[in-house]
């Protein structure tokens, strides 16, 4: 027998046919591999790579080191700048216009952050995640996502500048998210997603040297999904953030993704898993979520969100079946 | 996929000049991934403290100490200068090999063009179809003879090789696809595989020569890469890969992508027109 089940989410002024999306920072440079991850990958929406007000060219390589747990990247942002990158999003929007782009943006100070929304307001996207905790950078990321007053600075700015859906990414490399959140909530966020990569390195031992060219990088993949689901479930329970959460953070499988959606996601983003499983990894990981669902017992994925934050509610539902 | 760490680090065993601003030299690496070589496929090449840059083997072959791997080099800015200067013992870091290669039948007829930087990547091809019983053509073209690699050695071995130099200072004076040209005119027997690898303005002529006769061709583009293993997005041509979905494409493909021959994406992944 099959049973059908609903898969459709909202999150931060988003509506989405199922709750997997394309994560910032991977085959989002340009609109053909966007397309490609929606119409052949089975994405429901996308984020877009990280974009500035300029150009900027990235670090040298190497920028990428694969490990038995993830991968660890040093990019550096490379992006063609607001204005260049306008016309990918255009492209992405002709083609698709049903399916949800979120721009990603990336300033160096509250100024570029308001030009950027300001920017973004004019381009056809649901919504912007304001990245304020990328590692591989100076100026910004990190700078910003890891002091509560720059983080409601930020977000402040961007409300001011963009109409429509704010979502903030933020860093688990803080002693209490709550609090970091709580900001950019107060600021006017609409949802918040967590986690951005955690800064790391890798050192080849023969050579004495770190591999990555500009020596850390943001390690993401397998081995930081349980700081990822911890993240979303202290952000889930916490009485003091009420708007909703997306999980991204070494997402693989269908499973994955149910985990992250207990513990409180409204949907979630994958990145890293592409390398692992393929462009296809989305409607996998869709298909998967899908068949949790049927052989569990549940109508629609919303019944799942945040079900791990209550445990004596887990536990009589358990008796249930 | 999961080796672990990904990136090996080789020693130059051997180095010569091969033109101006051209040399070739061997590494040995001693992971069996390189046993499953196709010719096509690219390295990363980590020249420590400078960069990592995608270069083509022009051979793979066993030895006792394990997988010789041979590069050719042309100096077109500072990584690939540093990595010409290298003496014999430098380490490297090397990775590899990545992406699609020539999916032929080496013990047919294989039939290589390559102009400029394209030449070791369409070599590797007709040396695996020499040692699988294959028959082979390699035609070869620069701007002047100095910068024709191979010409010193790659005859020795057997492999049929004819050259173009826009300058006539050695073989055809003119462009390697006036050298096709005339040699589908007088040899053309229909069953050729050709590979082609060059400037993307010498490969669309081999596009439209294939379309206007139906030959069998395989190109191999080249873009700026840099994760090499298909999540960056830095390398793609109209929604493809080069690093991980090609570099190597069938025609077929080819002809689904509007970018060919027109825009490439520069390091922020700005369009450049070609």
């Amino acid at each position: 027998m099959i049973e059908d089940v609903s898969l459709e989410v909202e999150v931060g002024g988003v509506r989405l046919s199922h709750p997997v999306l394309l994560a910032s920072g991977v085959l989002n440079e340009t609109a053909h591999s966007m397309i490609r991850v929606v119409d052949v990958g089975g994405a429901a929406g996308v984020v877009t790579k990280s974009i500035s007000l300029d150009e900027k060219m990235g670090h040298r390589n190497p920028t990428v080191v694969e490990l038995p747990t993830g991968l660890l990247n040093s990019m550096g942002v490379p992006n063609p700048g607001m204005e260049e990158y306008s016309k990918e999003v255009l492209m992405f929007k002709e083609r698709l216009p049903q399916t949800p782009i979120i721009l990603s943006l990336y300033g160096e100070s509250v100024e570029e952050f308001e030009k950027l929304a300001r920017a973004a307001k004019e381009l056809p996207v649901e919504a912007v995640e304001v990245n304020l905790s990328c590692p591989n950078r100076e100026e910004g990321g990190l700078t910003f996502g890891t002091r509560p007053e720059m983080v409601y600075n930020a977000v402040r700015a961007v409300r001011r500048g963009f109409p429509r859906g704010v979502w903030v990414k933020l860093t688990a490399q803080v002693g209490d998210v709550v609090e970091v959140a709580k900001e950019a909530q107060r600021a006017g966020a609409d949802a918040l997603v967590a986690i951005n990569t955690l800064k790391g390195m890798a050192i080849d031992p023969l050579l004495a040297m770190p591999v990555l060219a500009n020596k850390t990088g943001g390690y993401s993949g397998p081995g930081i999904k349980p700081v990822a689901l911890r993240v979303v479930w202290e952000l889930s329970s916490s009485e003091e953030i009420y708007i909703p959460v997306v999980g991204v953070g070494g997402i693989e499988t269908g499973i994955d993704a149910v985990e992250f959606m207990m513990a409180g996601a409204s949907a979630v983003e994958v990145g890293s898993a592409v390398r692992s499983r393929g462009i296809e990894v989305f409607r996998a990981i869709m298909d998967e979520i899908r068949m949790f669902l049927i052989e569990n017992g549940y109508s629609s994925v919303k019944e799942i969100i945040g079900l791990a934050l209550d445990v004596e509610k887990a536990m009589s539902r358990e008796e249930v079946i | 996929m999961g080796r672990w760490p990904d990136r090996e680090v080789v020693r130059v065993v051997d180095k010569w000049e091969e033109g101006r601003d051209i040399s070739s030299m061997k590494v040995v690496s001693e992971r069996e991934a390189w046993g499953e070589f196709t010719p096509g496929q690219f390295a990363l090449l980590w020249i420590p403290k400078v960069d990592e840059i995608p270069l083509s083997p022009a051979d793979v072959k066993e030895r006792e100490q394990g997988w010789e791997i041979l590069f050719t080099v042309k100096v077109v800015g500072e990584a690939t200068k540093v990595l010409s200067d290298l003496g014999i013992g430098a380490p490297l870091g090397l990775k590899g090999p990545l992406g699609r290669g020539y999916e032929l039948d080496y013990r047919g007829k294989v039939v290589g063009v390559g102009g400029g930087s394209g030449a070791p990547s369409v070599l590797s091809a007709l040396f695996k179809a020499e040692r699988e019983g294959g028959r082979g053509v390699l035609l070869l073209g620069a701007k002047t003879v100095e910068e024709l690699p191979y010409r010193d050695w790659v005859g020795e071995l057997g492999v049929d090789v004819r050259y173009s130099t826009d300058d006539g200072t050695l073989g055809k004076k003119g462009f390697v696809t006036a050298l096709l040209e005339e040699m589908l005119e007088k040899e053309l027997e229909g069953d050729e595989q050709f590979v082609v690898c060059g400037p993307e303005v010498m490969m669309v002529a081999v596009r439209d020569m294939a379309l206007k006769r139906g030959l069998n061709v395989q190109f191999s583009l080249e873009r700026y890469i840099k994760c090499g293993i298909g999540i960056c997005d830095a390398c793609t041509i109209s929604g493809y890969r080069v690093c991980r979905d090609g570099p190597v494409f069938p025609l077929s493909t080819i002809l689904k992508m509007e970018e060919f021959g027109k825009v490439k994406r520069g390091p922020s992944g700005k369009r450049e027109l070609l």
